[in-house]
């Protein structure tokens, strides 16, 4: 310190003289003979086989714990189905995997534990989700029979232009790689989804599918023949009015399932038509507004489907 | 005297009204929707709905399938399902209707009305389970003479 003053000031300070303890204690740790702590330095090769040790202990904890790679069983019904290039008795199809059947050959994957899809002959499918709340195949070609017993929309099949959602029920999908195929519904009902376009088919009726275009009018399978027909020609756009004159005409008590979806599919003019020759075959229901159900209203069009199916 | 009869009898109206507006409106089972309680029932062959309860919770409803096998009269209970509608149930026998003539008799109150149905059932019979047009519905538990009745008109048309 170069300060003068500040020297000045600590020059005049006491003198404290140290207590005798500490002179004391001083003297009893040397006399104890305190030697320096050792320092430990482990080698370099020790250092590395603990690492090593480490990380082989933490691989196989993880391999031991980790969830296990959603897979669903796969059993051969005929002739010589496989998964990837195995071909398959009894095993197991992962997620991401494609399941082959030749002419001769068919198999059944069991769909977690809520349902079976049997695996006709020339069908290619792939296993893409397995997990809560979505369980999911696509078909690329041939043709797959569901049966389903779960809550809605847990079970989809997609193909090449539409998926069929799960509404818990049975039914036989076919598609070519396209995307032209035919859904028939044995039991319950199944959803038909396309880039917004929606067809709702109950058991008992079937509906196809359009390259371009996604799922066509849902029809019951006991329609006339002319219906179908002429409703062929209106989803591909290729009747004019002439389909929907012969589907009007031709249409029973049953087929408003066909003119339910058929009246979100026209524009307004030939709509009210629609309309009128559905009220003409089941009276409008307490509680569904023309006005509404003109103007697409959904819930009203929900009610007014639900009432419907008492008929069908 | 004339005075009390009219107004006994114009209490009774809404009373007399109310029994005969209950009925049971049948259909096929998809037509009772597509909840999970619906689901679990694929042996289903028909929907049936309560009309014009004005208090569900108390209503009640059970059924039988009764059927002629080789010559033989047989009777069982149903199983009913609720679905997720109120007053909605699906049907499902408990015999295989793989022979002979069927029917389901149902018989349902709500309060002191009463409803009664008699639906034909059985393999072959169209693709929904049930034959529609030979559906019959009263305002009371079908007796057994309608039920017999129903059953000898399946048998005669070769059902």
């Amino acid at each position: 310190m170069k300060d003068p003053l500040m020297n000045e000031e600590l020059g005049n300070l006491p003198l404290a003289k140290a207590p005798d303890s500490i002179w004391s204690s001083i003297e009893a740790a040397l006399d104890t003979g305190l030697k320096p702590k050792r320092v430990f330095r482990p080698s370099v090769w020790a250092m590395v086989l603990t690492a090593a040790a480490a990380l082989g202990a933490g691989l196989f904890i993880w391999y031991a714990l980790r969830a296990p790679k959603a897979a669903w069983d796969v059993v051969r019904l005929e002739g010589t189905p496989a998964v990837g290039s195995r071909l398959i008795e009894r095993g197991k199809i992962e997620v991401g995997e494609w399941l082959q059947t030749d002419e001769s050959s068919r198999a059944r994957i069991a769909v977690g534990d809520i349902g079976t899809v049997e695996v006709a002959p020339n069908t290619r499918v792939r296993l893409v989700a397995s997990r809560p709340g979505e369980q999911r195949l696509r078909l690329a070609h041939g043709e797959i029979s569901a049966s389903v017993s779960a809550p809605p929309r847990l079970f989809f099949v997609d193909t090449p232009a539409s998926t069929a959602v799960d509404l818990g029920c049975a039914y036989t999908m076919k598609a070519d790689g396209d995307g032209d195929g035919l859904l028939r519904v044995t039991l319950g009902w199944v959803a038909l989804e396309w880039d917004g376009r929606e067809s709702l088919v109950p058991a008992g009726a079937s509906c196809r599918t359009h390259q371009k275009i996604g799922p066509g009018t849902p029809y019951f399978d006991d329609a006339p023949q002319g219906l179908r027909e002429a409703l062929g020609r209106f989803d591909m756009g290729a009747g004019g009015g002439d389909a929907l004159d012969t589907v009007l005409a031709e249409a029973r008590v049953r087929d408003t399932l066909t003119l339910w979806h058929l009246l979100s599919r026209v524009a307004l003019p030939e709509r009210q038509r629609v309309y009128n020759r559905i009220v003409e075959l089941v009276p409008l229901p307490k509680g569904v507004s023309p006005v509404k159900a003109l103007r697409l209203d959904s819930a009203t069009l929900k009610l007014w489907r639900e009432e419907l199916a008492w008929k069908w | 005297m004339e005075m009390v009869r009219l107004l006994l009898a114009c209490a009774a109206i809404p009373v007399v009204a109310s029994a005969a507006a209950f009925s049971l409106t049948i259909g096929p089972p998809v037509a009772a929707g597509t909840g999970a309680k619906v689901t679990k029932t694929k042996s289903a062959v028909f929907a049936v709905r309560l009309e014009e309860c004005d208090n569900l919770d108390k209503a009640k409803i059970s059924g039988t399938e009764e059927g002629i096998v080789e010559g033989a009269r047989i009777s069982a209970p149903v199983t009913l399902s609720a679905a997720e509608s109120p007053g909605v149930y699906v049907v499902s026998p408990v015999s295989s209707q793989g022979q002979g003539v069927w029917v389901v008799s149902l018989s349902a109150t709500c309060g002191s009305a009463r409803a009664g149905a008699i639906v034909p059932i059985g393999a072959g019979i169209g693709g929904a389970g049930f034959l529609r047009e030979r559906i019959k519905v009263f305002s009371h538990p079908a007796t057994k003479e309608q039920i017999d009745s129903a059953l000898k008109a399946l048998r005669g048309q070769g059902n």
